[in-house]
């Protein structure tokens, strides 16, 4: 009777053990914010994003975010349309890529209540074209939520994306985004 | 009773070879079941792409403004947008260089237009053939998307109103004011193959009150084809044909079939739209009832459309 309670705890204890540790390492968020603007003296135009989909692994340091170009949604409708259709393609190139890791990795802890600086660095494909970039943002964590926040700015050329002379003066060369996004525990 | 039986395999001899080789089998098992989700780590990426669902997205600019070049497109001005058009026809080239090859003459068409919902807009203008008020509408009843449900293709319905405002030619003769009306009635169906290339079937039915010979009909029934194909992202070819049924050439006034190929230049919120086309005609009721230029005889002019769009209204 005894061996068996034991064996069967003991098998308990290694399934168990074995999922938990798996979930608690990888955080996921589906419904991230991406807001971008671009500033000129003739016209502001603006998106928002709540399709913004992440995995970050708290093992390792490394994270990934994916953003649908047609998530965007601007306040000026043919915007909206200019957007897709001539600028960032998203026919083509349906969504924009970010994969990384933390460089300050060994100084975070997710364990622990509160803000933290973090940095990362990784290549971001947007239109198709992929650059390395390393970008500050704030980690916050809540009640075994992850809060992340970042701003970043996106210039245009880096990513082949042309503007015609007619316009110039009414799309920013250097786009502001800023981005927002809660983590769940990912369980699977 | 039953319990003992139950436990009767562990009281034997067998009991040592289950601790001893059994068990340690059955969670080796387990370690290699589940320990695999360590060595996947790496790849975010795949893990992520399973996790997130494509949503279906409504299929847009299938054309770059809400007409082809003389007949509509399925597009509609979104909600709160105005659309100041402005159409011009020249005349005919082979009226030569006295006429500077039709560019003395001018048959032009202005309009407002807006979009009441994303789904429904409507439109009034003035055109100088025959001192024409119009209006109409244009309801969005399928919109082309793709994923998982996905649509193939678009299809918009237009009707329109056109006020024929000149003076009666025969003042004696007892005039109505009906007889003022033509009505247009059309379905556009189109698909956007892909990002270049859109292609797009339109008949259309013009009911004229009064026609000018008693051979005429009153009603026209044309079967329309038209396509554009983006060279850049901002500039475009297009084409569109009319055949008519029923045209009647028996009266003296030779009608053809309209055809007309043109460009699409587009620069932020404009659209110019060049075209070579054998209609003096803009609205419905003009160019498929009232297209005299022979293609093959030098009967073919140049025009332009512009369009320009305001927001009125910004979308939350």
């Amino acid at each position: 009777m005894n061996t068996l309670r034991v064996i069967f705890f003991s098998l308990m204890g290694i399934v168990l053990f074995h999922t938990t540790t798996y979930a608690q390492d990888k955080y996921i968020c589906k419904t991230g914010h991406v807001y971008f603007i671009s500033k000129t003296d003739i016209i502001d135009i603006d998106a928002d994003n709540y399709n913004l989909a992440s995995i970050l692994n708290t093992k390792n340091g490394e994270v990934i975010f994916m953003i649908p170009m047609r998530g965007f949604k601007f306040k000026l409708p043919l915007a909206e349309e200019h957007f897709n259709e001539n600028y960032i393609e998203s026919e083509k190139y349906p969504q924009a890529k970010f994969k990384g890791k933390f460089i300050n990795f060994d100084k975070i802890d997710f364990s622990k209540d509160g803000q933290q600086y973090v940095e990362v660095e990784g290549e971001m494909s947007i239109h198709g074209q992929t650059k390395k970039i390393k970008e500050a943002g704030i980690i916050e964590i809540r009640k075994g939520e992850i809060h992340a926040k970042s701003i970043l700015k996106i210039a245009l050329q880096d990513y082949g994306i042309k503007i015609p002379n007619l316009v110039i003066n009414k799309v920013a060369d250097i786009i502001d985004v800023k981005i927002d996004l809660k983590y769940e525990p990912f369980t699977k | 009773m039953k319990i003992k039986k139950t436990y009767y395999f562990f009281r034997s001899a067998n009991r040592i070879l289950f601790v001893r080789l059994i068990f340690p089998i059955v969670i080796l098992f387990f370690l290699l079941i589940t320990t695999p989700a360590f060595s996947q780590e790496e790849d975010l990426e795949s893990l992520l792409e399973k996790e997130i669902e494509i949503k279906p997205e409504l299929t847009i600019a299938t054309f770059k403004s809400t007409r082809l070049i003389n007949s509509h497109t399925i597009e509609r001005m979104q909600k709160g947008d105005l659309d100041f058009r402005i159409s011009h026809r020249f005349g005919e080239v082979n009226t030569g260089v006295y006429e500077l090859f039709g560019l003395d003459y001018s048959s032009s068409y202005l309009a407002a237009e807006y979009g009441i919902t994303d789904w429904l807009m409507t439109g009034i203008g003035r055109g100088t053939m025959q001192k024409t008020f119009h209006g109409f509408y244009k309801l969005s009843i399928i919109r082309q998307s793709s994923g998982k449900k996905s649509v193939p293709v678009s299809v918009s319905w237009m009707q329109g109103v056109s006020l024929n405002s000149l003076k009666w030619t025969n003042p004696e003769r007892s005039n109505y004011f009906y007889s003022r009306l033509s009505y247009i009635h059309q379905l556009l169906i189109a698909r956007k193959f892909n990002q270049k290339f859109s292609l797009q079937i339109m008949p259309v039915l013009v009911h004229r009150n009064l026609v000018h010979n008693k051979s005429d009909k009153n009603d026209l029934y044309a079967l329309g084809t038209g396509g554009r194909y983006k060279l850049t992202n901002r500039l475009a070819v297009t084409a569109e044909f009319f055949y008519v049924h029923g045209l009647n050439n028996t009266s003296g006034i030779n009608y053809y079939h309209p055809i007309s190929i043109g460009m699409d230049i587009e620069t932020g919120s404009h659209v110019f739209q060049l075209m070579i086309t054998n209609s003096s005609g803009i609205l419905e009721n003009h160019f498929i009832g009232e297209t005299t230029g022979d293609i093959f005889d030098g009967g073919f002019r140049i025009g332009f459309n512009i369009s320009r769009v305001f927001t009125l209204k910004k979308t939350k």
